[in-house]
């Protein structure tokens, strides 16, 4: 006994099994992406869907409610592989390319069947072993460095980019990508999976899937079970170095901002900063002024890496920023306490600037024309 | 590598040429350009069938409208346009020059 979904086939209700629905899924996704350049791809997917609605309902008309797994493959090896035709070189090119070229291999973060976050997946699906082998050698490494290959997990989680797309799953795996590896690779994995916490927990991951990129789809958006594929991918090295390159503009920004504050008390408590005094006629607040400026400035190269990285995280971008920000108050807090406990003076300069607020107070008001 | 294999890309060639032919003789539903093709040289599939068929529509060769069908929903009902039998005549010329060029070529040259 199978779970079963209903789809809609261009306006015919289906009851699929689950396996069914998965290959069901690769292919339409698959044809989607083929075409994606093709000023008709509405017209062409819905005769697509239409046609396997057709197919589908010739199999039920023999008494049965429910299209399983062997009959999908049927239906779908009868409709064959979306040829995008001789003059659509773009689609066509890249459909070979990927058919002929090796898949180039890398390493990425596979979600399916994941324990924590899928790391030690990616490392065995790179090297072609099994999981469990990568998971038993990851804990022995564990106990044997004392806890410091898990420092070398997070940094994977955060550096190595999920294997979203088809394509990305199949480069994962160094496979060829065409429709037909896709459909099996979909069996091999329902094979291979007995654990029915992992079933759960991909379907958990399917349906968040599906639930954001509704919620991002554009207007070009149709049909209730493809996914939309406006965005153009970004590339696996953008992707790594966005990884890197957060955590890093977060150390420098924060690491900044510690300095600026520093500098800033120090010149509203003495007017001078690590020796440096403020010439006479500039009053503290053109200095501050001037600080704020100059940081911001600074900032400027920081923040334009730090907003490309967000952009070439793709779907995962709220997550990241979110993790990123909390990561730069918690650098910020960390860098003042670092500051005021090991830098000689700072502490004391608080203290000063303590005592001197009354006259800081006195400036402002002057300043600002209150007696 | 087996003569079908070899013949792949002529036949894929081909196929744009022979649903002209195909169409011209009568007005055709898929299925029906489907089953004419099935066990002949150039069977194909709704795969490809349906991006060649939008992309010639595309360019003013074929046209198609909805037909009620008995059983279940209406279904594209293709013809030749204008374009579509100059371009089918053009198609047949340059196919008969062919024929008499590759035959040619196995003979000694004096």
């Amino acid at each position: 006994m199978n779970k079963v979904t209903t789809v809609n086939l261009n306006g015919r209700a289906f009851q699929v099994e689950e396996q069914a629905y998965e290959f069901l899924r690769a292919y339409l996704d698959e044809a989607a992406r083929l075409l994606a350049d093709d000023p008709d791809r509405r017209e062409i997917r819905a005769d697509l869907e239409q046609a396997i609605g057709d197919k589908g309902a010739h199999y039920l008309r023999a008494g049965r409610n429910v299209l399983g797994e062997t009959e999908m493959t049927r239906i779908l090896e009868e409709m064959g592989p979306v040829e995008t035709g001789a003059d659509a070189e773009p689609a066509r090119q890249r459909a070979e390319a990927k058919a002929e070229a090796p898949s180039p291999r890398r390493l990425y973060l596979v979600k399916e069947g994941e324990m924590i976050a899928g790391v030690c997946n990616g490392i065995a699906a790179y090297f072609g072993i099994d999981p469990t082998v990568v998971r038993l050698v990851f804990v022995i490494l564990l106990f044997l460095s004392g806890g410091l290959v898990a420092l070398a997990y997070l940094v994977l989680m955060f550096v190595v980019p999920e294997a979203r797309t088809a394509e990305e799953r199949a480069a994962a795996r160094g496979l060829p990508f065409n429709a037909q590896e896709l459909v099996d690779q979909a069996k091999r994995h329902y094979a291979g999976l007995k654990d029915s916490t992992q079933r759960w927990r991909d379907r958990r991951r399917r349906d968040k899937e599906r639930a954001f990129w509704r919620a991002s789809e554009r207007h070009d958006y149709e049909g209730p079970h493809t996914r939309p594929f406006d965005r153009p991918q970004p590339g696996y090295g953008a992707q790594v170095a966005a990884g890197i390159a957060l955590p890093l503009i977060g150390v420098i920004s924060a690491a900044l901002t510690v300095a600026g504050i520093v500098i800033a008390v120090s010149l509203l408590a003495t007017g001078e900063v690590f020796g440096w005094r403020l010439p006479i006629d500039v009053p503290a607040w053109v200095a501050i002024l001037g600080l704020v400026a100059v940081y911001a400035i600074v900032t400027v190269p920081l923040r334009a890496v730090r907003y490309a990285s967000y952009e070439a995280l793709g779907p995962r971008r709220s997550w990241f920023v979110f993790w990123d920000g909390v990561l730069w108050i918690a650098l910020v807090v960390l860098g003042w306490w670092l500051v005021a406990t090991y830098v000689p003076g700072v502490s004391a300069l608080f203290q000063d600037l303590f005592h001197h607020w009354r006259d800081i107070r006195f400036d402002i008001a002057a300043l600002v024309g209150v007696r | 590598m087996s003569s079908a294999v070899k013949f792949l890309s002529i036949r894929k060639g081909l196929l744009e040429f022979l649903l002209l032919k195909i169409i011209s003789a009568d007005k055709v539903y898929v299925a029906d350009i489907l089953g004419r093709l099935e066990g002949t040289e150039f069977e194909t599939q709704e795969g490809t069938l349906y991006p060649l068929l939008s992309r010639m529509r595309r360019e003013n060769l074929v046209d198609y409208e909805w037909q009620e069908s008995e059983a279940g929903p209406p279904r594209k009902y293709y013809r030749l346009t204008a374009s579509g039998r100059t371009q089918l005549g053009e198609l047949n010329d340059y196919w008969r020059q062919i024929n008499r060029t590759v035959p040619e070529l196995e003979r000694k040259v004096p």
